[in-house]
């Protein structure tokens, strides 16, 4: 497989805080293959998705390169990153609530990437909006109507219609399945599998999902990547002391919860920054760890370093 | 009996004059008991959120009544009761003003309902929530969706309500916030007997945490258990 996307030492900080939002991300990922990024709250999912877009506020500084089919992303100029946004890359956000605008139809907002980059007339486009609709079990009059008329649930699915719309190479989502039903999320996650050529980046803390939809995963923890694997090892066999507590907390598994909280920015000192939860905490982690092959995977903790 | 809700009916008309209507509620009954958590099920659209509304004093039924501690209510609530039951959002980034610092947010409880306020207690309160003094400086859009969610519910448990309508609460969350936040309630019912109406269309959570269990299915309630 090629290589399409390539994350190399991005990082990511605020100017307010004293510490990177993310810090030190690399990733490879080949054409066709489906990534999912998960990890606690706050831990700097999103901040990637939105680094890759150039949408994060101008208090963001971002270091290290983005590259997307030879180019980097960070270096472009606008106009050439306005124009692959909507037709080759497509995001679907997070959020429902607030990422609809409240005073166009959901039709009207489906169908305006097929109009702006794909030359639709405006008749075709909310035709194609409706078909799209329909896909993810919405009512053709739904087109019609206006968001604060949906209830959280059909908002996301004319969310992931309208990123799905203009066929993208690289579709980027955002927690596509918050606030969804078992049932609905099985469809979206059969929806999701049909992309079989694009480049697919998933933000998402739905497990399931992600076990349903992904090739690959990559868990972030405090603002860095702590493991990195194909799907199958990292549900069967989970390296990384936290990537055993996310498993361990689904409702399956007894729910069980994990001490304490991810450090605040401005308390990611020196030294590995899952240690003060960590069942196997010990000397050397006050010395941050690297990201260690093994087994054919990545993971940041000593308990690997061999 | 704490909250017994008799044949709630509920319509939302728009459109020109009112013209189009939709019955998001048909027909629902339910009652919940003091130090119960009753959870509601069902799909998306099928009337959940519109049901934890009417019981929060949101919105009025078109048709029904509620009755708490055996009184029927009156919309808007007020007083007491208006403090006695509160809703967490499923969305809550809705929740803030996107104008205010957190930390206003939620000093303006405390000063709404007249309780007395430290900063220090604040802080101290806040990082059982996994909310520290920088997040208090920032505003809503700067803070992830889980640290909103905390800073929510932490704004609720000020007021000690009785019962607390939980509308998808962990929807936002990860697995292990998830944990964390339901460790958290479990926490306060066992402190405060509170009473929750746990609406989720997870049925492996609802199974694991509620005493008993609802489930709506088009406007309509179709089994309790």
């Amino acid at each position: 497989m090629i290589d399409m996307l390539r994350f190399d030492t991005l990082r990511v900080a605020f100017t307010q805080a004293q510490q990177p939002a993310l810090d030190d991300f690399s990733l490879v990922i080949p054409a066709g293959a489906k990534t999912m990024i998960i990890g606690e709250t706050g831990s700097g999912k999103s901040v990637l998705l939105l680094a890759l877009l150039r949408l994060l506020p101008a208090s963001a500084s971002v270091s290290g390169q983005i590259w997307f089919e030879g180019k980097d992303l960070q270096s472009i100029p606008d106009e050439e990153l306005r124009r692959l946004r909507g037709a080759t890359f497509s995001y679907i956000p997070q959020s429902s609530g607030s990422s609809l605008n409240p005073l166009l139809t959901v039709g009207f907002q489906v169908g305006e990437t097929l109009i702006e980059k794909h030359g639709y007339s405006r008749r075709s486009a909310l035709a194609e909006s409706m078909r799209l609709l329909e896909q993810f079990e919405l009512d053709r009059r739904v087109a019609t109507c206006y968001p604060h008329q949906l209830s959280g649930g059909m908002r996301q699915r004319a969310l992931i219609a309208m990123g799905m719309a203009v066929s993208p190479r690289l579709l980027l989502a955002d927690e596509p399945t918050k606030g969804l039903d078992g049932r609905l999320v099985d469809d979206i996650s059969a929806c999701f599998c049909r992309f079989r050529q694009q480049i697919m980046l998933v933000v998402s803390h739905d497990l399931d999902f992600t076990e349903q939809v992904g090739n690959f995963v990559s868990v972030l923890y405090a603002g860095q990547q702590i493991e990195y694997g194909c799907k199958a090892d990292f549900f069967t066999q989970p390296l990384h002391p936290y990537s055993q507590a996310l498993l361990a907390a689904r409702p399956r598994a007894g729910l069980k919860s994990l001490l304490g909280f991810a450090p605040p920015q401005s308390q990611r000192q020196t030294g590995c920054r899952f240690r003060e939860r960590c069942l196997f905490r010990r000397e050397q982690c006050e010395v941050m760890p690297d990201l260690f092959e093994t087994r054919g995977r990545k993971v940041r903790c000593w308990l690997y370093a061999d | 009996m704490l909250i017994n809700a008799c044949g709630l009916q509920k319509i939302y008309t728009s459109g020109w004059y009112g013209r189009e209507k939709v019955q998001a509620l048909v027909e629902a009954t339910l009652h919940i008991q003091q130090g119960e958590t009753v959870g509601l099920i069902g799909r998306s659209g099928s009337g959940k959120s519109t049901l934890g509304a009417l019981l929060a004093g949101l919105a009025a039924p078109t048709a029904g009544a509620i009755f708490y501690m055996g009184k029927p209510v009156r919309y808007p609530y007020k007083g007491q009761l208006r403090r006695k039951i509160q809703l967490l959002d499923q969305h809550p980034d809705q929740a803030f003003d996107p104008a205010y610092m957190l930390g206003a947010s939620l000093q303006e409880v405390y000063q709404i309902n007249a309780l007395e306020f430290s900063h220090k207690t604040l802080l101290t309160k806040l990082e059982e929530f996994g909310l520290y003094a920088e997040h208090l400086r920032r505003y809503p859009s700067q803070l992830s969706g889980g640290e909103l969610q905390r800073a929510a519910l932490f704004r609720l448990l000020v007021l000690e309500p009785d019962l607390l309508v939980l509308d998808e609460p962990t929807s936002m969350l990860d697995v292990i916030s998830q944990a964390q936040i339901i460790d958290l309630l479990c926490s306060v019912q066992r402190q405060n007997n509170t009473s929750y109406l746990f609406i989720s269309h997870d049925l492996e959570l609802v199974n694991r945490i509620c005493h008993r269990i609802y489930r709506l299915t088009a406007g309509r309630i179709i089994s309790g258990s």
